[in-house]
């Protein structure tokens, strides 16, 4: 490689990681956490459920009491199971009927208790994990703009990949075992940051792109949409297949009863180890009332293995059919590909506490960077002005990053402490307190004490969330253990290695001095 | 230490000229070359493989574009094959109706 091109990734490299590192952090940090989203909600609520995508729901009966509350005649309803929880996600669009009360012809969109049947609203749903969940791809910055920034971050996170790999191609392999922490501050930092960054660039590739994709794949979804189809949107989603088949509502009253529930468990039976995921219902109670049954083949067993089965409920007929063993196009595979391998949901927790690790190994490989650009500038013939500068911007970087730890912690314990915690509240807790201590670091001004303080905070009030939730719900660990409540035990032991973890850090560095 | 600055490109308009390139161009060529593809090939199958492919190529070209010795002539460069894919979009829409 010559000089002049590996200076030119070395600029680049530099520049694109400077100016997206806090995003990248928080994104990273938060989406950490996210892989154990269903686990937390579980928690906070206190309720267990058992580990399956599978829906578990009594359809006739649910459907009964959905009936009598909402009137479901002519309607098109969607049930999913978004999350691994009790609640399912009912998506009802106003019926068709056009001389039904206004109030009918409204959509709705809840949750739905498994047992009880009783609806929440999406604000009445809202949890610590799905703030979290939607930080990690900047949700709570009003649309479109959050989204974008996340997309674009993503998007020169991949550059700073592909360029940091370009940059550190000769030495791939000998620095990989290098390691001199005694050394130099430098030099630890710069091992810290290649020797990980290799360790997680396979996953931190595939995060990047397929983060961009879900962000801004606006960006290739509209040329398409105005040359290929002329401007027919709905043409090429249908042509992608994320449409379903639209049935008209013939307005006449269906003369036959009909069994949802039968329905569901005869599609199960067609295949072996298949899931149900979705029931979508059209024309509710008319005479052209059609029933799509979706699920998918455990994902040990097949990765991508999406079927469904469309009744229609007149004559009990199956009138479309696919087959999750047989027929699974390319375009199956990419779209299940794309979201499985983001989402990590597809090797049990093992598979999900790996990602979590390698998610904070880049959170790692992001503060290194930042640090080996700062300590790379601290000669002594940069200017004075200068190097304050750049000691401002580090101190601004570590404050907000680092406090993200103490500040998740704290909002475990208030969202169990004053459950149910409403959105408002929470986003108080947790940005409000975030602010906070992020302005309180700012005015300290020293690094030392930001990093050591917020993992020591961080741990003591890991260690307190087991504790906060066994004084109040009575759950201690072992008993939700034995009760095989796993999730509300899952959330209360990873805090407690998690705490861990980060207090031996705390209690194990040692301050250097930063030698030009 | 920082990068080598003999090696950068210090004043305004070679520096404006290199990143719209990388990050403009780059994205009219990704977008037009897959397009270009869609309209020829198998239209769903190649859409959905750009939802990856678009973004990796697109970084690819905005390191191509850092690389070279003009961001003028990048821009000229990658103006030229974007309206060449273009050529072939229009063509594949005005001729090939097998789909």
């Amino acid at each position: 490689m010559n000089n002049r091109h590996y200076n030119i990734y070395f600029h680049t490299h530099t520049v694109s990681g400077i100016v997206i590192s806090v995003i990248l952090f928080v994104i990273f940090f938060a989406g950490s956490f996210s892989f154990f989203r269903d686990e937390i909600i579980n928690w906070e609520r206190s309720e267990s459920t058992a580990i399956t995508r599978e829906i578990q729901l009594d359809y006739n009966d649910a459907l009964q009491h959905l009936d009598k509350k909402y009137v479901l005649h002519g309607r098109n309803i969607t049930i999913s199971k978004p999350s691994v929880e009790n609640r399912v996600a009912v998506f009802m669009a106003g019926t068709k009927d056009t001389l039904a009360p206004k109030k009918q012809q409204a959509g709705e969109f809840f949750y739905l208790d498994n047992k009880d049947y009783k609806t929440y609203t999406y604000e009445e749903s809202y949890s610590l994990g799905e703030l979290l969940y939607r930080l990690h791809f900047l949700a709570q910055i009003p649309y479109p703009t959050g989204y974008y920034l996340a997309g674009f971050t993503a998007l020169f996170f991949l550059f700073a990949i592909i360029t940091g790999v370009l940059l550190h191609w000769n030495k791939i392999v000998s620095n990989f075992y290098m390691f001199r922490p005694k050394e130099k501050l430098k030099t630890l930092w710069t091992d810290a940051h290649t020797a990980l960054g290799m360790i997680g660039l396979p996953f931190q590739f595939v995060y990047a792109v397929t983060g961009a994709f879900f962000m801004i794949k606006l960006l290739i979804v509209a040329p398409a949409v105005a040359t290929l189809y002329k401007g027919d949107q709905d043409k090429m989603y249908k042509e992608l297949e994320y449409t379903d088949a639209d049935y008209k509502f013939e307005n006449k009253k269906l003369a036959y009863p009909f069994n949802i529930n039968e329905l569901v468990s005869k599609t199960k039976k067609n295949w072996e180890n298949f899931e149900i995921t979705r029931v979508f219902i059209q024309n509710y109670g008319d005479a052209n009332m059609h029933v799509l049954v979706e699920g998918e083949l455990l994902s040990n067993k097949k990765f991508t293995g999406i079927g469904k089965v469309v009744y229609r409920i007149a004559d009990g007929k199956e009138i479309a059919k696919k087959d999750p063993i047989a027929h699974t196009s390319y375009l199956d595979v990419v779209k299940n590909v794309l979201y499985r391998i983001h989402f990590g949901d597809y090797g049990g927790y093992a598979l999900k506490i790996i990602s979590f690790l390698l998610g904070i190994i880049t959170c790692f490989v992001i503060i290194s960077g930042v640090m080996i650009w700062l300590v790379a500038r601290q000669k002594n013939n940069m200017p004075e002005k200068k190097r304050r500068f750049n000691n401002a911007v580090v101190r601004i970087y570590l404050a907000i990053c680092l406090s993200m730890y103490p500040i998740t912690a704290l909002a475990f314990i208030g969202s169990k402490i004053f459950y149910p915690l409403s959105q408002s509240n929470l986003y108080a807790l947790y940005f409000g307190g975030w602010l906070l201590l992020a302005i309180f670091f700012i005015i300290k001004k020293n690094d030392a004490f930001t990093n050591k303080f917020c993992l020591i905070s961080g741990s003591i009030l890991g260690f307190l969330i087991p504790i906060t939730n066994g004084i109040v719900s009575g759950n201690w660990f072992w008993t939700s253990f034995m009760q095989n409540k796993f999730q509300i035990f899952f959330i209360d032991v990873f805090w407690i290695f998690l705490a861990a973890i980060t207090l031996y850090t705390a209690f194990h560095l040692k301050p250097k001095k930063a030698v030009a | 230490m920082p990068a080598n600055s003999k090696y950068l490109n210090p004043s305004f308009w070679p520096r404006f000229s290199k990143i719209t390139a990388a990050i403009l161009g780059g994205y009219f060529v990704s977008v037009t070359f897959h397009l270009a593809l869609a309209s020829w090939f198998n239209r769903a199958n190649v859409l959905i493989t750009m939802a990856f492919t678009g973004f990796i190529l697109w970084v690819a070209l905005m390191i191509i574009a850092f690389l070279a010795k003009s961001g003028w002539k990048i821009w000229g460069i990658y103006i030229l094959l974007s309206l060449l894919f273009c050529l072939f979009i229009y063509l594949g829409q005005t001729y090939n109706t097998t789909q």
